[in-house]
């Protein structure tokens, strides 16, 4: 036989549980616009039933319900879900540091425009062809001198800012590894906080959370390796073939990454494959830098018209009488300028092709001019100069047009990941309202409950026993 | 779906949305479809060789102007030069007629020395301070004004402009073309001096004998005046074509550069349509929830 007062303790169980739920759906409804928060759900059983002994039986008619109990606050998190949203972040980081790099370089080239190579290539060439006209003139030899710094210029400047680019590489990339460092060492503190709370047999989920935020932020910077070890709720994380927060010695590894791109954890080498980290280390050696990057095709070029004009202005005399005098120095694109007889004066500029011809001779002034027209071997291709300027700014608009085509296809896996992570961890103001309104049902339903006893053992206690009075 | 991925989506849409709208507008601000590389790396590329053979075209235009400049003084110069041998021709002519007198011959012989000058003057012809005749010695005198010869070493060399990719016009005729004609005929200053010699001599061989050299320079410069022509037509025919050329470069530079107006503002307005429907599809997506309806 129960007792009397049986009822009353289940009817306390749901009012209590149904404030469990009703708590959670609250911190719910507030985290439900903090980033990387997942929404919690009070798991309940019915309590474990009481087996009453009877008059005549151990058990009488059948097991009699306790009422009802919180079993855990549940997190809601799918690990798949995680897995493609961050392997999506690394991509999305990757493409987006070469997209934003690339795009300055884009603008600084200014091309099509006024005072990009190809511009100033043209109207060295057209100074030429002026000075072809009126070789004894100094006003047209005044304006080679001045075609010529100004293409120089041109080079040096072009040069400077793509250096300057693989500078701004070479401090993001050193910010970056310092924020995967910072970023282990917070999953490490987390990692032994979260152990000592599952320790105690209780879920760390809020924990968990921000755990999963630093992961997240250190995706976009490499790609990583998780892996949840043991009972203890730690991880460790990887980064190519290295640990960088490993949870069996509680330790937080260092990253670096040095000038040649090559990356180490704690000293041992490891391969970065995504994220911003290989998006700028990319950009830095290999799309700038490197062999066939960018600062070697205008290298070529630089050298290539050096060589080629002095090559024919060596051979002709200046109006000086001076023969052998070269109009560039300089092989390269940060060191290409005018010779220092020419900057000295513009009678070094040679027009004829022998002395006999000055002061009108002009075969030289001829010749360099069609220069501009000559088809040679530059670098890999067969072109002129103009041509191969042609090819290089084109394929710096592929190379920037395909980075940011890359970042935005990213973007939407990414977003796609995002929206499954969400549809499963987000909070839905919808469904909390509901809940809400379900658990203050459920409240209010076992409150009225313990009216309906208190009304039976008022029954009890004062209308019994006094028939008649 | 959470409501705060609804927003998040309903934000990067409209992102995407106003950057379509950026890039529609900047279309149509500048007028122009490439303004860096990255808008249509292939048409950069394209339009790069189009300005370039624009600037060519030019410089070789500009070539042409300067060369039919310098063709045409020649000419002028060639046709008083011209004059001044049938002159000489002519006196060589009527001194040659038996009947003269010695002192009317005399006469003659002295304007046939007066021409030597007019030759002299006409072949230290000047254009912008060069001279037209000197070859690539353009700042000093072919002929000696006190001696009435050729300066001494006389210059040769063709004057050359490009005026079209690879094709060399050379412009001046040099004085040893003017003064005398291939072969064995002798200058014309010494021809004239023979002639008034002769003249003064009364000898009619010697004068006959200047007749025929006189033909002879007669016919030297009618050809020059001829290779000056045929250099001056051909430089005309390319002047007009290049003319030709910078128009259909220019329409072209045009296909790939610029924006095609209508096309361009009917996306404007079209994307501004979209951005407008976002907006209010926003407005109504993200105001309400049940927090509104329950009390």
């Amino acid at each position: 036989m129960a007792s009397t007062f049986f009822g009353l303790n289940s009817a306390v169980s749901g009012i209590l549980t149904a404030q469990r739920a009703l708590n959670t759906v609250s911190h719910n409804l507030t985290n439900a616009t903090t980033p990387g928060y997942s929404r919690q759900r009070v798991d309940t059983a019915a309590a474990p039933a009481y087996a009453h002994p009877g008059l005549t039986t151990a058990v009488g008619v059948g097991q009699l319900g306790t009422g009802v109990v919180a079993t855990q606050y549940a997190r809601l998190r799918d690990g798949f879900a995680d897995l493609s949203h961050r392997a999506a972040t690394s991509d999305v980081g990757q493409f987006e540091a070469r997209g934003q790099a690339l795009s300055t370089i884009d603008t600084v080239l200014d091309e099509p425009g006024e005072t990009g190579i190809s511009h100033l290539l043209s109207g060295y060439w057209g100074a030429w062809q002026t000075l072809s006209l009126q070789p004894d003139s100094a006003a047209a030899r005044e304006a080679v001198r001045q075609a010529g710094d100004d293409l120089a210029r041109g080079f040096n400047d072009l040069s400077r800012g793509l250096a300057a680019s693989q500078a701004e590489a070479s401090a993001r990339i050193e910010l970056g590894a310092s924020r995967v460092n910072d970023l282990a060492g917070q999953v490490n503190e987390l990692n032994k906080q979260i152990a000592m709370v599952v320790a105690v047999g209780q879920q760390p989920n809020d924990l968990r959370d921000q755990r999963d935020l630093l992961i997240d932020e250190l995706a976009s910077y490499a790609n990583v390796t998780v892996s949840e070890a043991g009972a203890a709720g730690k991880v460790s994380i990887a980064i190519g073939s290295q640990l960088i927060v490993d949870s069996t010695t509680d330790t937080a590894g260092t990253l670096a990454i040095d000038a040649a791109g090559a990356a180490t954890v704690n000293g041992a080498a490891t391969t970065i494959a995504s994220g911003n980290l290989r998006g700028l280390v990319d950009v830095r050696d290999a799309v700038i830098g490197g062999p066939d990057g960018y600062i070697a095709q205008l290298d070529t070029l630089a050298a290539t018209v050096a060589t080629a004009v002095n090559g024919r202005h060596e051979a002709g005399f200046g109006r000086d009488g001076g023969t052998g005098t070269p109009f560039f120095t300089g092989t390269t694109a940060a060191t290409i300028g005018i010779s220092a007889p020419v900057r000295a004066s513009v009678d070094a500029i040679a027009t004829s092709g022998s002395a006999a011809d000055l002061p009108a001779g002009s075969d030289v002034a001829v010749g360099i001019a069609q220069l501009q027209f000559l088809v040679q071997t530059i670098g890999a291709s067969t072109t002129t100069m103009d041509g191969f300027y042609a090819q290089f700014v084109s394929r710096v608009g592929l190379d920037t047009d395909q980075a940011s085509r890359m970042a935005q296809v990213q973007k939407g896996v990414l977003a796609a990941a995002e929206a499954r992570r969400s549809s499963v961890s987000g909070v839905n103001l919808d469904e909390e309202m509901t809940d809400m309104v379900r658990f203050q049902k459920s409240y209010n339903a076992a409150a009225r409950m313990v009216t309906a006893l208190d009304e039976m053992l008022e029954t009890l206690v004062s209308g019994m026993g006094v028939v008649g009075r | 779906m959470s409501s705060d991925q609804t927003v998040r989506a309903f934000l990067a849409n409209l992102q995407a949305n106003h950057r379509g709208l950026a890039d529609a507008q900047r279309q149509v601000s500048t007028g122009k479809r490439i303004l860096t590389p990255s808008d249509d790396p292939v048409g950069v590329a394209v339009a790069l060789g189009l300005r370039r053979d624009q600037a060519a075209n030019e410089a070789w235009g500009r070539n042409i102007d300067d060369s039919l400049t310098w063709l045409n003084t020649t000419d002028s110069a060639l046709g008083q030069s011209l004059d001044v041998v049938q002159r000489a021709r002519e006196l060589a002519v009527q001194g040659g007629n038996g009947t003269l007198s010695q002192s009317a011959r005399e006469l003659i012989a002295s304007e046939v020395q007066s021409l030597k000058a007019q030759f002299v003057e006409i072949g230290n012809s000047t254009l912008a301070g060069r001279f037209v005749f000197g070859g690539a010695a353009t700042d000093r005198q072919p002929f000696d004004p006190a001696t009435q010869t050729a300066v001494a070493p006389v210059n040769t060399s063709p004057i050359t402009r490009e005026v079209a990719q690879g094709s060399l016009v050379s412009v001046n005729i040099t004085a040893d073309r003017l003064q005398k004609p291939p072969g064995a005929t002798p200058d014309v200053f010494t021809v004239m001096d023979d002639l008034s010699a002769a003249l003064g001599a009364n000898d009619s061989a010697g004068i006959a004998e200047a007749l025929s050299r006189l033909d002879a320079h007669m016919g030297n410069i009618s050809a020059l005046r001829g290779e000056t022509a045929a250099k001056v037509n051909r430089l005309e025919l390319t002047a007009s074509r290049f003319e030709a050329q910078a128009i259909a470069t220019g329409s072209q530079l045009a296909e790939i550069e610029a924006v095609d107006l209508a096309e361009a503002i009917t996306d404007l307005t079209m994307r501004e349509a979209v951005y407008q429907a976002a907006l209010a599809t926003g407005a109504r997506i993200m105001q309400p929830s049940l927090v509104d309806f329950l009390r």
